[in-house]
């Protein structure tokens, strides 16, 4: 790294926040001694080689790094970096991180050069790191001792990183953070304020921004950014406000004892007051110091910091290491190789998954499972060598089979499964007799279709139930060339994924058919729900008009009975007698609608339809309608037609209407049919009323049945008659409908329930 | 209209075509119910027990009634009241009491006793098929008929009316005609 202010963008010297950002982009690794990186490549060295005892491995090179900041720092940087969830601790960055991994992780830290004679090193790395070890350990025996909601190990790892933005700025600007420790020397004074001055941001930023960059524990970074702040700056409901504190005090401490060289000569608050403040006693400070300097020395030991510029071992470690790196190259090359024989069976699969579209169905998905395995297992099926897939339906389903041997189409079957189905015994892969034994209710249903005598049976798993399998034959034909346990393992996985995503989608298919049948019955139900309280509606406004509208009705009509009766002129007689009758009217209107809406329940009897039919006729003539008289009705019964089961009264008044409708159509005589026949389907007896009239449009069949409608001209007729028959009809239990084209006359059918039993 | 409902011993002489000596003899041994006049010995018949009297001695009632059938109009309609008491004052043979209200139709069928009761089916306070049980429970009733006439035809509650004791229904708006002769035949 060069300190090159007009480079980085520095202008008189002073650092803005982009700069700072932009140098510590380039900022990928620490440097530290040769005896650290040494002892590190060592132990990287030993834990590869020693793949007895992994995790004593793992704890021993945890507490070598743990002495370390730089290292440290990169380790957990190194182990993040890959990770959605990085570590709290350099145990746990230990563990994510296999050997190889490892090695290169030590391979690549930088190495500090020795100081030279010509340059005095102001900045006195062996110290700085006795220093930083201190507060770790201060730390962590701290944080016991106050039995602070904080773990140990973080807390010591707060303590060892808490001055990485010095080791970061001693890296990335040299001469400009020398010239810092120089003036913060000389003047005995705080280091942060020379570090604000001349660099324009202090360590503590620094640290708190190569936190976030290397994506260092969140409390980590706010205790590298906040510890030279005064405890009650902090607000103690804020996450890391302990950890903060805590790192603080043991640096204060450590600074206070001299362990170490932190650069730093001055103090923002009394050590006193600070340790008061934390609830420690002074005699308490002397036994922590103590403490932390006999950590100190060991983790200096251990770094090989009495001798911290000695190449030697650095690059006997690194030939070393770079020669376990050349082996594991060479295994790497000699399992690519055995990968490639696998590669093309993942060709065969990548293909199986291409020709997949999102509308195949399990039918179709089947067929290329078996053309997959025929390939995947190197066998070249034959009319004598077949391969079959299968597929598992829901219980009590059948199973879907399909044979495919090389010739013509592939054919189908469906199979009943054994229920309940031996899961355990399916699930592991075997002959294929024995398979089908635990899989089919009648083996021998295969028989003249499938010979399973030399086949193996590989079970299709997913979500730990079998969904289907493969049969195919046991000896491949270039058996050399067959893929490993493994790998067909791999491939049936992702081919039980495709089944049983598209077993399931076709399932989510059926029951969308299923749902949306149900919800057109339930919109026919939702109508005729709809209907029934339209009419229950009408029927309760109908009886309320009925009883307010006929009494002054009564008057109407009685008072101009009166008024006949005493008029002795004609014309006023008449005139009289036309409003009682019109009030009579209105009267009537209102009580056939009530009766429409809701008519009443029937009381039903057992009806013989030639009698009835005679009688209905019977009553037509008689009737006051013009062409009644004189109509012709023939009465067709067919031989063995049942009883009718209605309410006599209400079906002579639907019959009648029925006529009369036919009449009222008719331009010349009437001449009507009306027949009973047999309806078995529907437990009913068929009646039709048959004109010979003019017949309807369309529209006016489609509004026959609809209340007020009528061909007749307006005030002639209330067009009641025909929707009340139907009500009529239904409230029988029966259906009423018409069929009725222009010219061709009309026939109205009413299908009414033949007699119980 | 109002009716005598008290007799003097004289005037039950006169309506049962009787001395009054008789009269006062039949008064005397508990033939013809009474009471005295509290402070005096003057003998009052009530009409009730008078009716009871020629009834029970076969003296013919003419002289106590006008020859006329009483009917008893209830309607909460005055319109409709006044139709049929038009309708049958014009009509003559009938003598006519007129009431609202449940209530003033019971206390009138004690008073009047008319022959026939042409009654609304929905009164302000009582429904039609209460009078009806009433009446029917009161003995001295039981030759009271009932003739309903109601704008509502649910024929459910037609059967309920028949069944506490109406003897028809007559649907509104009615033809006058109809309804007068069905009034004579159920009283005849």
């Amino acid at each position: 790294m060069v300190d090159n202010p007009q480079q980085n963008g520095v202008s008189k010297g002073k650092l803005g926040p982009q700069q700072l950002d932009v140098i510590l982009r380039r900022l990928e690794v620490l440097q530290t001694t040769p005896s650290a990186a040494a002892g590190l490549l060592q132990r990287v060295l030993s834990s590869w080689r020693r793949s007895a005892a992994p995790t004593q491995v793992q704890e021993e090179l945890a507490a070598f790094v743990s002495c370390d900041p730089a290292v440290a720092a990169f380790l957990l940087h190194a182990a993040g970096s890959d990770s959605d969830s990085p570590p709290g601790s350099v145990r746990q960055a230990v563990a994510m991180l296999d050997v190889e991994s490892l090695a290169v992780m030590a391979m690549s830290m930088e190495v500090l050069a020795p100081p030279t004679p010509r340059r005095k090193d102001a900045f006195d790395h062996a110290e700085f790191y006795r220093h930083c070890q201190a507060v770790a350990a201060g730390c962590r025996i701290i944080a016991r001792r106050l039995e602070l909601p904080v773990d140990p190990q973080e807390a010591w790892l707060a303590g060892l990183l808490h001055d990485l933005g010095k080791l970061a700025l001693d890296l990335c600007l040299p001469k400009s953070f020398r010239r810092v420790l120089d003036a913060a020397r000389s003047h005995q004074g705080n280091l942060v304020e020379y570090e604000q001055h001349i660099l324009g941001v202090d360590h503590g930023l620094v640290g708190h921004r190569l936190a976030q960059q290397w994506r260092l524990p969140q409390a980590l970074g706010a205790a590298m950014w906040l510890h030279h702040q005064p405890m009650g700056m902090i607000p103690p409901s804020s996450a890391g406000a302990p950890l903060i504190a805590v790192v603080g005090l043991a640096d204060a401490i450590a600074r206070h004892k001299n362990i170490g060289f932190s650069g730093n000569y001055a103090f923002a608050i009394p050590l006193e007051e600070q340790a008061k403040s934390a609830g420690l006693l002074a005699e308490e400070l002397d036994e922590i110091a103590a403490g932390m300097a006999a950590e100190a020395d060991r983790c200096f030991r251990l770094l090989g910091l009495e001798n911290p510029w000695d190449n030697q071992p650095y690059v006997r470690a690194m030939r070393a290491v770079g020669e376990q790196l050349a082996r594991a190259n060479r295994d790497q090359r000699r399992a690519t190789v055995e990968l490639a024989g696998g590669a093309e069976a993942f060709g065969r699969l990548a293909d199986f998954t291409s020709r997949l579209t999102a509308q195949a169905g399990v039918g179709e998905v089947l067929e290329r499972i078996a053309i997959l395995f025929a390939g995947v297992t190197n066998t070249a099926v034959a009319p004598d060598r077949p391969v079959a897939a299968y597929c598992l339906g829901d219980p009590g389903e059948p199973i879907l089979a399909v044979r495919y041997d090389g010739t013509g189409s592939p054919s189908w079957r469906t199979l009943t499964a054994r229920l309940p189905l031996d899961q355990a015994a399916l699930q592991r892969p075997g002959p294929a007799d024995r398979a089908v034994s635990a899989l089919l209710a009648e083996p021998r249903e295969l028989d003249l279709w499938l010979d399973v005598s030399n086949h193996s049976h590989q079970p299709l798993v997913c979500a730990s139930q079998i969904i289907g399998g493969v049969l195919y034959p046991s000896a491949p034909t270039q058996p050399e060339a067959a893929p490993s346990a493994e790998m067909r393992e791999a491939i049936c996985g992702a081919v039980a994924l495709a089944l049983a995503i598209v077993g399931g989608r076709q399932r989510a298919t059926l029951l969308g058919e299923q749902l949306a049948a149900a919800s057109t019955v339930l919109a026919e139900t939702h109508l005729a729900l709809a209907e029934a309280k339209t009419l229950a509606a009408i029927g309760e406004l109908a009886a309320g008009a009925a009883h307010e509208i006929n009494n002054p009705l009564a008057v109407i009509s009685g008072r101009a009975q009166l008024m006949r009766d005493k008029t002795a002129e004609e014309n006023d007689r008449k005139t009289w007698a036309t409003i009682a009758e019109q009030a009579q009217r209105i009267s009537d209107i209102i009580t056939e609608l009530m009766d429409f809406a809701s008519p009443q329940p029937p009381a039903q009897v057992a009806i013989d339809a030639r009698a009835f039919l005679d009688a209905v006729t019977a009553m037509f003539r008689s009737g006051d309608h013009p062409k009644a008289s004189s109509a012709m009705v023939d009465i067709e019964v067919d031989e063995g037609t049942p009883q009718l089961w209605a309410d006599r009264k209400q079906l002579e008044e639907v019959l009648v209407e029925a006529m009369t409708n036919a009449a009222n159509a008719a331009q010349t005589d009437l001449r009507l049919t009306l027949a009973a026949e047999a309806d078995e389907i529907n437990s009913a007896v068929l009646l039709t009323v048959s004109d010979r009239g003019p017949g309807m449009d369309p529209a006016t069949v489609d509004a026959a049945f609809t209340p007020f409608f009528s061909l007749q001209p307006a005030g002639r007729r209330r067009g009641l008659g025909l929707p009340r028959a139907k009500r009529y009809v239904e409230n029988n239990a029966g259906r009423m409908w018409l069929r009725s084209r222009k010219g061709e006359g009309t026939r109205v059918f009413i299908q009414i329930p033949h007699k119980p039993g | 209209m109002r009716q005598k409902a008290v007799y003097t011993t004289g005037e039950a002489a006169e309506v049962c075509k009787l001395s009054q000596q008789t009269i006062i003899r039949c008064f005397d041994s508990g033939q013809l119910q009474g009471f005295r006049v509290p402070g005096s010995k003057f003998r009052r018949i009530p009409r009730d027990s008078l009716i009871r009297f020629m009834k029970d001695n076969n003296i013919p009632l003419d002289g106590i009634e006008s020859g006329k059938t009483r009917v008893l109009i209830v309607d909460d309609d005055p319109e409709i009241v006044e139709l049929f008491v038009d309708v049958l004052k014009a009509d003559g043979r009938f003598e006519v009491a007129t009431a609202q209200t449940g209530y003033d139709a019971g206390v009138l069928t004690q008073q009047f006793h008319p022959d026939i009761l042409v009654l609304d089916f929905m009164l302000p306070d009582i429904n039609g098929n209460v009078v009806c049980k009433t009446i029917r429970q009161n003995p001295e009733l039981c030759k009271t008929k009932i003739l309903i006439i109601s704008g509502v035809v649910n024929p459910a509650e037609v059967d309920r009316l028949m069944e506490a004791g109406a003897d028809d229904f007559i649907k509104k708006p009615f033809n006058i005609e109809k309804v007068v002769q069905r009034m004579v035949e159920l009283v005849s």
